[in-house]
């Protein structure tokens, strides 16, 4: 622990392991900091492509701040930027953002609210607008969630079960988040309607599907 | 392991953001045949209580007639009871015992010996032998 | 739900991995709500509520004008939502209950409190942070901050109120969840009695929370929400740094750290720092003093990181490395000019801080 207090310019040799993890070995980095689907931990136009076109001029971020909102915890341990505060910022604005869409449409109801009917809180179609399974199939079916820097347990068992789902939700709640960092809540705002409500199929049709389908079961 | 959390509540600073009056409700107690009650049967009547009460807008006012010597019971928010003895005293005394215990926290009065008493820390921190520069520095 | 996992070697191939189905939310049937089409949002409506108070009698209320008028709440708020967000009871001759209300309220809270902890402490763990969200807006907090806006709990029954000739509109102004028959049970003193769902709540989860916490909790965040409601989202705003983030946050407390030596290497290396982590020791008053006191230095090359002082070599050692990371987790940054950075809900927001890019493994 005692040391004195000399610079030491130190030039190691470290093995860098390759192939299945043995512990207490640090793995290479080539190998390890590339996705199941091939690509590279890097900015490059291939893995920002799809975000930064979803995100057009008026919402853009930057590199840095794309390839963090790409990256989820499990991905190499963690040693790279990942997306965990931006998607609590993301999931926080979100909520609000559809409780107070679902809240202020013009309504009938007498035991209505200075015009606001709260009954609609707390129904299955409120709480799954913002929920993980709807922001998972938006991601899918927007083809954004196809570079995600990511590890599962196991890819071959289906988008739910593998871990997908939650993780290309994490991913959408930190794309909102990081254009709540940058522009601002009202921008980040607009950003929903356009981009999330405006989008065909939007994520309302996406989520009223979901909760039919689990009505019927 | 990584750092885990230790659960804390925060710490409430009444008036640094918005003020809420810690007294929330005076019983009123008074009595119609005692003579000690005087003084509070005429701040009744004459309608001075009404404006005190108007004034105080945050604050229940209850007026209850009971017998014996009249008193105020103050009710603060940290779910303490003042007990006031108010027998013969005039209607000026009341008002002024009123407005009294009313700006009161219901946290006991103590004496506090020191200089500073306060939640933060020390703006100029604390002197340490160890941090002294060497010429500085005692010599035995 | 067990899954049987196909594409493992060999050896694992019989091994079954637990899994949790997403379960897609489901309707409350107590509340009968019914709807025209799913996604018509102003169609919705709760059978069992049938009439909200009618202003003129919140008004003869004298708890709720006081407490309207001790939180200093705008006149636009009408007191009628007030004695609603009051209100917990569902089966209650059919007026209106704060479930609503508790909703929106939760969700601007969450927001803006989230926004807070975010911006000012980029770099807190996850953990830390979460448990910094609690601190502000938890179950516990907020039934202090309940109880200090002086909200009364409605606990004398429909007879008590009889024989003491109390007037009806009392109960208007008090928090409301008790059920009429606990209202009515004998009262031992210092014996409380679990309700059911108290019962069933204290076997779901391994803390116990009272209800009367759950019911204080619940009407400040309905009287948030009556707030959004009838003044809008910038007062809501307002209020909510006005009485929530306006309490101290006892942060350096919160932390607990089981291997802060380890923690700090790994924090390094996902810095790239270059130069290895050292601890020396800066000053001594002698191994043979009485009481010796040493004080240590983390140190990354020539940069102290951290300092801590000790009454031996490991103690020094530890608070140095604890002192380290307090100094890198517990950092919250200020704009160009030195004034305090915005939020993204402020007016003229411009994005000063940093984003934190997460915590270390180790």
């Amino acid at each position: 622990m005692l040391s004195s207090s000399v610079c030491k310019l130190s030039v190691r040799n470290i093995y860098l392991h390759k192939g299945p993890r043995v512990a207490g070995l640090k793995r290479d980095p080539q190998e390890v900091f590339v996705t199941q689907g091939g690509a590279k931990y890097e900015q490059s136009e291939t893995n920002l492509k799809h975000i930064k076109d979803f995100l057009t001029e008026k919402y853009s971020i930057d590199d840095d701040l794309a390839l963090q909102v790409l990256t989820h915890k499990s991905f190499g341990n963690g040693i790279k930027p990942y997306n965990e505060k931006l998607s609590a910022m993301g999931s926080k604005i979100l909520n609000l953002y559809f409780a107070k869409f679902v809240v202020e449409k013009p309504s009938q109801n007498e035991l209505a609210i200075n015009g606001k009917n709260l009954d609609v809180l707390g129904t299955p179609i409120a709480k799954e607008l913002a929920g993980r399974l709807s922001l998972g199939i938006f991601a899918r079916t927007n083809n954004l969630n196809s570079t995600m820097f990511w590890k599962s347990y196991n890819y071959g068992v289906g988008f739910e079960t593998s871990g997908e789902m939650k993780v290309s939700a994490q991913m959408m709640y930190a794309l909102v988040g990081a254009v709540t960092f940058v522009h601002g809540k009202k921008v980040a705002e607009q950003f929903i309607s356009e981009k999330l409500l405006g989008a065909s199929p939007s994520i309302e049709d996406i989520t009223s599907s979901v909760v039919e389908k689990a009505q019927q079961n | 392991m990584p750092v885990k959390a230790i659960a804390k509540t925060s710490i409430a600073r009444n008036g640094i953001g918005a003020f809420v009056l810690p007294c929330h409700k005076i019983s009123v107690q008074y009595c119609n045949w005692g003579g000690s009650s005087s003084g509070l049967r005429q701040l009744l009547k004459s309608g001075k209580m009404d404006s005190i009460a108007s004034q105080k807008s945050g604050v229940v006012f209850d007026v209850v007639k009971r017998v014996g010597h009249p008193k105020l019971i103050f009710h603060y928010n940290n779910s303490q009871k003042q007990e006031v003895d108010i027998a013969n005293l005039e209607a000026s005394q009341i008002v002024e015992k009123l407005n009294e215990y009313s700006q009161r926290s219901g946290a006991p009065l103590f004496k506090f010996n020191h200089k500073v008493l306060s939640n933060n820390d020390s703006v100029r921190g604390i002197w340490s032998p160890m941090h002294a520069p060497k010429s500085h520095r005692h010599k035995i | 739900m067990l899954r049987r996992i196909v594409r493992l070697p060999r050896p694992m191939l019989r091994t079954l991995v637990p899994t949790r189905n997403y379960q897609v939310a489901r309707l409350d049937t107590s509340l009968k709500t019914n709807y025209d089409s799913l996604t018509d949002y102003g169609s919705y409506k709760n059978n069992i509520f049938t009439h909200r108070l009618p202003e003129s009698t919140a008004q003869q209320s004298p708890p709720l004008v006081a407490l309207h008028s001790r939180l200093n709440l705008p006149t636009s708020y009408s007191l009628s939502t007030l004695s609603q967000a009051l209100n917990l009871n569902k089966f209650d001759d059919g007026l209106a209950n704060n479930f609503g209300l508790n909703t929106l309220g939760k969700n601007l809270m969450s927001y803006y409190v989230a926004e807070y902890l975010l911006i000012k402490y980029p770099r807190l763990p996850m953990p830390i942070h979460n448990a910094a969200v609690d601190s502000l807006m938890g179950v516990e907090t907020l039934h202090e901050i309940g109880k200090s806006w002086g909200i009364e709990v409605d606990q004398s029954s429909k007879l008590e109120k009889y024989l003491s000739q109390e007037s009806e509109f009392l109960k208007y102004g008090k928090l409301r969840f008790v059920s009429e028959q606990r209202k009515s049970q004998v009262k031992e003193d210092g014996v409380y009695e679990l309700s059911q769902e108290e019962i069933a709540s204290l076997h779901r989860n391994k803390s116990f929370v009272a209800k009367e916490t759950e019911a204080y909790a619940s009407a400040v965040r309905s009287i948030v929400g009556g707030l959004y409601t009838h003044v809008g989202e910038d007062a809501t705003k307002a209020f909510i740094s006005d009485h929530i983030l306006s309490r101290k946050l006892p942060l350096e407390q919160m932390f607990q750290f089981s291997q802060p030596t380890r923690e700090l290497i790994r924090l390094c290396d996902k810095l790239s720092f270059t130069e290895p982590v050292e601890i020396r020791l800066i000053a001594e008053t002698g191994r043979l003093s009485a009481h010796p006191i040493y004080v240590a230095g983390a140190f990354c090359g020539v940069e102290k990181l951290g300092e801590g002082i000790g009454s031996s070599l490991a103690e020094a050692k530890t608070r140095s490395v604890v002192n380290a990371l307090l100094s890198y987790y517990l950092y919250s940054p200020i704009s160009a000019d030195g004034a305090d950075v915005k939020f993204p809900s402020d007016i003229d927001y411009k994005f000063e801080g940093i984003v934190g890019t997460g915590d270390v493994a180790i």
